[in-house]
């Protein structure tokens, strides 16, 4: 079992896993590996766009061990639950604004001691601010059209200045009569202000449509 | 300007330039309490305050005598109690169509008695007039009502025409709505029947987690209960036995295209639950032709089996009353 990135293993049969924070359970159906003392979660790439980026070769993952995350589009948790595995001594706050996945989220979140479930629109960040704190990386997957200003607003409030943002675009929800290249660019042009670029790989054959850009927050 | 922040472990008070000026703790309950009054949009901190707050917290919490452990212990505690209490109070996605078919059955219960009311009217203006319950009949009735000079009559049929006329805007409505919401639903089931069933499973998502075989009989227990209070003839079938390609065929087909239809709605409500995906025409069409094949092969009424159950019954209804 070898660690390719903090906290994250590739498995024999070249899957990722991750250290399951909360043994014995499971967030999607995924399967559990025993592993000595620890038990590791696979990490299905079909299911999670921040699991198809490292196989598509992401160079950096700014999620680290003691990372405190803003988590902006949790869902049910698919990919908020592995981050939270990697961020084990961390905190992973999850902003979701409908109710459906909410109540899903929330029961995830209670296995996890490290996640903070948050049932607020992220279009206005202000509101959550009592139960947050500045954070080292922000990941945000809501397929909305306003995508970058979401992630400009939060960033402006609550992310550090060095810190890192993860930003999965589905290229599709912004302008579908559009080329999918030339729309990512145009989201990265929006982030140039605020943010160096540091990456943005594609997610095909895991995600038709979709990109996922790392960038740090730099003056 | 000074700010006040209501935290997870009490209220902060910030001067201008949003250095420290006050604290006063509250336990976890008022804590969720103050949050939540702050969430709406229209009522929640300013940008500046929060920034204040969020890029000063560790010194304001020093300050303020809080320990930093505790504190976030604290706030996840009452970040999950908001969440619940957000859960609870919002409502769901379906509650405008639950509300919608709500209002429908009150309207027709309201048109069936004024109806009645009218009726008996009538009769003691020396009128006999009869009427079934469909919405031709009604309009007939309030035809021949016209003639009658009183006004209590006339101050009835006026309510009636008006309530029939909500009666059919909240159904359109209800049709828009449900071709919003759950389009293959609406097409397989027709939106109104279609808006019931979801109605009755209390949203789509609950009933896009029900089998075929649960969703045949959803409604039966409603008319069950009603049965039991009211003594009627005990129901057999849940709601989508209202539909016409079941109530119309002869009872010994019904079982089948019930079957057929229930199985074509599990399929739909899971399509407009979890993909969005319009595939309604496609389900109609697999449902027509079993529904044909249905009626090809079971032309013949087979021998009627009758079971003697009245006595056991009547036991049974004498005991529970309303
Ligand atoms: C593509 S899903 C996220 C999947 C998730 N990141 C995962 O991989 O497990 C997008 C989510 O963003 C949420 N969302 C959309 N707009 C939002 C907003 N303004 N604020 C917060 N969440 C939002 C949606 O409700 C949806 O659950």
């Amino acid at each position: 079992m070898k660690e390719i990135y903090p906290g994250v293993y590739l498995t024999e049969g070249d899957r990722l896993a991750t250290v399951n924070l909360a043994p014995g359970r499971r967030v999607y159906g995924e399967r559990l590996i025993a592993d000595g003392e620890r038990e590791l979660r696979e990490w299905n790439p079909a299911r999670s766009k921040l699991s198809a980026a490292l196989l598509k070769g992401l160079k950096t993952l700014p999620i680290e061990r003691k990372s405190s995350v803003l988590y902006l589009g949790a869902a049910t948790g698919t990919t908020a639950s592995h981050v939270s595995d990697i961020a084990a001594e961390g905190r992973v706050f999850s902003v979701e604004s409908s109710v459906t996945p909410m109540s899903k989220l929330i029961e995830v979140c209670r296995d996890r001691e490290n996640m903070i479930p948050i049932l607020a629109d992220a279009n206005r960040p202000e509101v959550y601010a009592p139960l947050l704190e500045e954070v080292d990386v922000i990941y945000q997957d809501i397929a909305q059209r306003n995508q970058a200003e979401i992630l400009l607003k939060n960033s402006d409030l609550y992310l550090k200045e060095g810190g890192h943002i993860l930003l999965a675009v589905k290229s599709k929800s912004i302008d579908s009569t559009r080329k999918a290249g030339s729309v990512i660019s145009d989201e990265v042009a929006k982030l140039k202000d605020l943010f160096r670029i540091l990456e943005v790989v594609d997610l095909e054959p895991y995600e038709k449509d979709h990109a996922m850009i790392v960038a740090v927050k730099a003056p | 300007m000074t700010f006040t922040i209501e935290t997870p472990a009490g209220i902060l008070q910030l001067d201008e330039k949003g250095g420290f000026s006050g604290f006063t703790g509250y336990d976890e309950d008022e804590a969720v309490e103050g949050i939540l009054g702050r969430w709406a949009a229209d009522a929640s901190l300013s940008v500046e305050a929060a920034r204040f707050f969020v890029k000063g917290l560790r010194r304001l919490l020093e300050e303020a005598g809080i320990d930093l452990k505790a504190y976030v212990e604290i706030r996840r505690r009452v970040a999950f109690k908001v969440a619940e209490r957000l859960l609870q109070s919002m409502p769901g996605a379906d509650e405008p169509i639950i509300q919608a078919v709500a209002i429908l059955e009150t309207a027709s219960q309201t048109i069936g008695l004024l109806v009645s009311r009218l009726i008996s009217m009538c009769a003691a203006y020396g009128r006999a007039i009869e009427a079934g319950n469909g919405k031709a009949d009604v309009a007939e009735l309030l035809e021949a009502a016209a003639s009658i000079p009183s006004p209590f009559v006339h101050g009835l049929t006026a309510q009636i025409g008006e309530m029939m006329e909500y009666r059919a805007s909240v159904e359109s409505e209800l049709e828009e709505l449900m071709k919003a919401r759950a389009p293959n639903v609406a097409g397989v089931l027709g939106p109104l029947l279609g808006a019931k069933l979801i109605s009755s499973a209390r949203g789509l998502e609950q009933l896009a987690r029900m089998p075929a075989s649960r969703i045949q009989v959803l409604g039966a227990d409603r008319a069950m209960f009603r049965h039991l209070r009211e003594r009627g003839a005990p129901p057999k079938h849940g709601l989508i036995f209202q539909h016409p390609a079941i109530s119309r065929s002869p009872w010994w087909q019904r079982g089948k295209i019930a079957r057929s239809l229930a199985a074509k709605t599990a399929i739909a409500a899971r399509l407009d639950a979890y993909s969005g995906e319009d595939r309604s025409e496609e389900l109609k069409e697999a449902f027509l032709r079993r529904y044909e094949a249905v009626k090809k092969t079971c032309q013949e009424e087979p021998a009627r089996m009758r079971i003697i159950r009245t006595q056991k019954r009547k036991g049974r209804t004498r005991r529970r009353r309303g």
